[in-house]
């Protein structure tokens, strides 16, 4: 199945703006991170090319929503999803 | 009493100038912590039954001053400011940093509820257990620096007396007005020490509609005992290992000052002639220059912070000479910058420290100036009806002459400019039969900060201001009905947020909770329940809104006609978020936070979180 | 009874312009002398009377002891090896003689409890230093030196310490702002 994934600011390095992945049936977000090069440590932990991917740092979404409010890494992937990479920045 | 508060809060009524004190059951204090949380809460409880009749401006309205149970321990002191806001018809909690909530706990005071009005301008006093009410006649209508000099003085002189045996205290904390305020100009802000402002939310208007000019406090005790006293100091440390850290040598070295050329030049989200471009390549518009030239202390911070981001700056030559601010500021560095046209680091030190004397959000004033010199510039309003002004970009004095004018309400269109952005687009479109609103950079009445959406590459994204229940403040953002709940924390156990950047924290903020009050609150119970409680009742009271104006989620959760426009210049030129791609966001985040398709809280949701009362509220609009 | 030195002494080196404020050190004295956060009964207290002019206000160990002579109950002394003024609880009556005695008003007395406080080196390891240095800013350094005619230079007025660092801050917008 195909799902849509979208990288900003340091998460370009990984994908161009916008790419469509392939995974197979099932696949979780730990699959994609997998796939993407990375790999995951603990429930709430997981790295991509040395960069920590933790909750506030990085915000991983599915279909707008945030992964941690769903089943973490282990949330199920279903075809045509826009999976989301945000860096946290925020700025004043 | 719980660990961290002082256990009550100050009542002041000031038609009757009746003082009390108010105590809130354990039970509503762990769920709605403090500051922004726990004032939603007062506000929704005592003007909820009959919200959209309640006048921001008239004595109906409540002016709350809230700390939370963080406030004094962690990192850099901050009080909250809520009410009705003038300017949504909402709640919005708007923080403000300074040493004013350090006293007031120390007093033995968690917070201020302010209803009435009083006759006459006047100031509170506030002296550990002791609330007055004394004369502001002498200093209404004054600028912040004069303001303040004669607080100081007179404050000073007084608990002289009173404390003489106990040799000299220090300065009092205080909250005051400048004339914007006075004059219930609705872009006025709520400030501290010269620089520092709660400008979103126009609670400045508010305090002036109450004829208040100040608040000052003075406490002479510790703040309130902690839960776990050990840990605390323990933690103490931990915090300023992570504010000393190498990841906050930048912030902590320039400030958010370094943005102003950043966001322009690589985010191209930077407003410019009142949001017309987002990107430019001005390098005078960052640190070096203001480090260079005009700082003079480099190192600045409030009580008990290590990272003292802000810095000091001076003009000490040339036509702004004498112009002080805590500068730059990003917010600042932009609104009073780039988007007046203004390139010069001396000139934006200069408007900056204008706009602090005025009392002006530098946010929202900064907005509305160059929303009306946009209007000039397309010739919808002329020199004669700005009484011989004539504003335009870069022109510093009559860019600094408008912000005056505004502020004195003097001339028909200063005085219908002088009620923000949005409704003075309505006014002016109806006197001039043409539609400016297109021109109003605004969402839901509240002028949207400097980072802008059309790009895609600064944290703000789609639909980050336009499904916020505080509009356009940049610093309650949301994205996913979850990571957004942070800075609702922030505003509500009443800290800055600035450590959290760029995270690493690593859950620091919820240990010192735990220290301080003894309460088992997770992150996962405060993102998926008790932070909700606060938004849904904000989004009741945005909805609800009144008595002039209401905001309709269809129309209204959105981006500025503006954003609309493709960027015309730089990396991103033609870039902008389609309404698409609006509507796609929308719904996926109505269904995150509760919502139902029209943006309104379920009642399901809201029984479940046992707000039954604001699910009846909402029946009407449903 | 007072003597000159003939040994180097502690001494807290002040630099006001490098304060930033964030009054670490006042948090840091508290809580090592009163176990809580208590501005108040911080022995330094960091004065802003005029925003952007900070200036933390401690004992400046002067030679002369003017405090120590003018205690009518023989309640303060000087400990022999920091140099540093040391309150008898139990003998002090918060008379307030030593506040007026000495040029800078600088004791003042604990807001609770019935003494003065006066700065006492910590025993020789002063906690207002490591909160100051280790965030860098270098606004108290703690030095060995001869005491000197000099430290009694730096018992001086909030006030009086203000006007100094406003000029050099503000230039001629100094006399109007203070």
């Amino acid at each position: 199945m195909r799902v849509i994934v979208k990288g900003y600011g340091d998460m370009k390095r990984f994908l161009s703006r916008q790419s469509i992945l392939e995974l197979k049936e099932g696949a979780k977000i730990k699959d994609l991170i997998v796939a993407l090069g990375g790999n995951v440590i603990t429930s709430k932990t997981a790295y991509l090319d040395g960069y920590k991917l933790e909750d506030s740092t990085m915000i991983v979404l599915v279909n707008g929503r945030n992964i941690h409010a769903l089943d973490g890494y282990d949330t199920i992937l279903k075809e045509g999803d826009f999976v989301t990479f945000v860096p946290v920045l925020i700025g004043g | 009493m719980v660990g961290g508060y002082a256990g009550k809060f100050l009542e002041i009524d000031l038609t009757s100038q009746k003082i009390s004190e108010t105590r809130f059951p354990n039970e509503i204090l762990r769920q709605y912590i403090g500051g922004r949380g726990l004032g939603t809460r007062i506000l929704w409880d005592r003007l909820g039954s009959k919200w959209e009749e309640i006048d921001p401006l008239g004595p109906e309205n409540l002016f709350l001053a809230l700390t939370g149970p963080l406030t004094g321990y962690f990192h850099g002191a901050r009080i909250c400011i809520t009410g009705k806001s003038p300017q949504s018809n909402g709640i919005i909690g708007s923080t403000v940093s300074g040493e004013f909530p350090i006293e007031l706990k120390c007093a033995g005071w968690d917070g201020i509820i302010i209803s009435g009005r009083a006759e006459e301008p006047i100031y509170l006093l506030i002296d550990n257990e002791d609330g007055q009410i004394k004369n502001a006649k002498h200093m209404w209508q004054k600028d912040g620096k004069t303001t303040l000099r004669i607080l100081i003085k007179e404050v000073r002189e007084e608990l002289g007396k009173r404390y003489a045996k106990h040799g000299v205290l220090k300065e009092p904390g205080i909250l005051y007005n400048g004339p914007a305020g006075d004059n219930c100009v609705r872009v006025a802000a709520v400030l501290q020490k010269w620089s520092h402002a709660a400008g979103y939310g126009g609670y400045g208007a508010v305090m002036g509609s109450k004829n208040l000019k100040a608040i000052v406090a003075k406490g002479t005790g510790p703040l309130p005992a902690v839960a776990y006293p050990e840990k605390l100091e323990k933690l103490l440390e931990k915090y300023e290992n992570v504010a000393l850290s190498e990841e906050r040598d930048r912030v902590r070295r320039w400030g958010t000052g370094y943005a102003g050329y950043e966001v322009g030049a690589d985010r191209s989200s930077e407003p410019i002639r009142n949001w017309q471009e987002e990107w430019h390549d001005e390098k005078s518009i960052g640190g070096p220059r203001f480090d260079l030239r005009y700082w003079v202390k480099r190192y600045w911070g409030d009580y008990g912070c290590a990272i003292t981001c802000m810095k000091l700056a001076v003009v000490k030559a040339g036509p702004y000479k004498g112009a002080i601010t805590d500068n730059p500021d990003y917010e600042l560095e932009a609104y009073l910058g780039p988007n007046l046209g203004v390139f010069d680091a001396g000139g934006i030190i200069y408007l900056s420290s204008l706009i602090d004397e005025l009392g002006l959000s530098g946010i929202n004033g900064g907005n509305l100036l160059a929303f009306t010199t946009e209007l000039f510039e397309k010739g919808v309003i002329t020199k004669n009806d700005l009484d011989g002004l004539e504003p335009k970009w870069g022109d510093i004095d009559s860019l600094a002459e408008l912000a005056k004018r505004i502020t004195n309400r003097k001339g028909r269109y200063f005085d219908i400019l002088a009620e923000g952005t949005y409704r003075a687009a309505i006014k002016i479109s109806e006197l001039k039969g043409i539609n400016v609103l297109p021109y109003a950079v605004h969402v839901k009445g509240v002028e949207v900060g400097a980072h802008g959406i059309r790009s895609d590459e600064d944290y703000t994204h789609d639909i980050c201001y336009a499904c916020s229940v505080q509009g356009g403040d940049h610093t309650s953002t949301v994205r996913d009905a979850y990571d957004d709940m942070n800075t609702v924390f922030h505003d509500s156990a009443v800290y800055c947020a600035v450590i959290a950047w760029g995270g690493g924290l690593d859950g620091l903020d919820w240990e010192f909770l735990k220290s301080i009050t003894g309460w088992n609150i997770t992150q996962e119970e405060w993102k998926k329940e008790l932070s909700h409680r606060i938004i849904h009742i904000q989004r009741a009271a945005e909805l609800l809104g009144g008595p002039d104006l209401r905001w309709n989620p269809s129309k209204d959760d959105d981006n500025p006609p503006r954003f609309y426009e493709p960027l015309p210049s730089g990396p991103f030129k033609g870039s902008f978020i389609s309404k698409e791609v609006i509507e796609k966001r929308k719904q996926e985040y109505y269904e995150a936070i509760g919502w139902d398709k029209n943006g309104i809280p379920k009642s399901d949701v809201l029984k479940k979180l046992n707000l039954q009362d604001v699910d009846k509220a909402l029946e009407k609009i449903r | 009874m007072r003597k000159v030195a003939a040994e180097r002494k502690l001494w807290i080196s002040r630099d006001y312009l490098k304060c930033s404020g964030c009054r670490r050190c006042e948090i840091a004295c508290s809580l090592h002398h009163e176990g809580q956060i208590w501005p108040e009964a911080s022995r330094i207290r960091v004065f802003m009377l005029v925003p952007g002019v900070e200036i933390p206000h401690f004992c400046a160990q002067c030679r002369e002891y003017y405090c120590v002579n003018a205690c009518p109950f023989e309640a303060l002394s000087v400990d022999e090896k920091t140099s540093a003024v040391i309150v008898d609880k139990n003998k002090c009556t918060a008379c307030g003689a030593c506040i007026k005695a000495c040029p800078g008003k600088i004791p003042h007395i604990h807001p609770k409890e019935n003494y003065a406080l006066i700065c006492d080196l910590c025993k020789g390891d002063p906690k207002c230093v490591k909160a100051c240095e280790k965030a860098g800013f270098n606004a108290l350094r703690l030095v060995k030196e001869f005491p000197s005619i000099h430290r009694s230079l730096f018992a001086r007025t909030p006030e009086d310490l203000t006007c100094d660092v406003a000029e050099n801050l503000y230039a001629e917008k100094a006399e109007e702002v203070v």
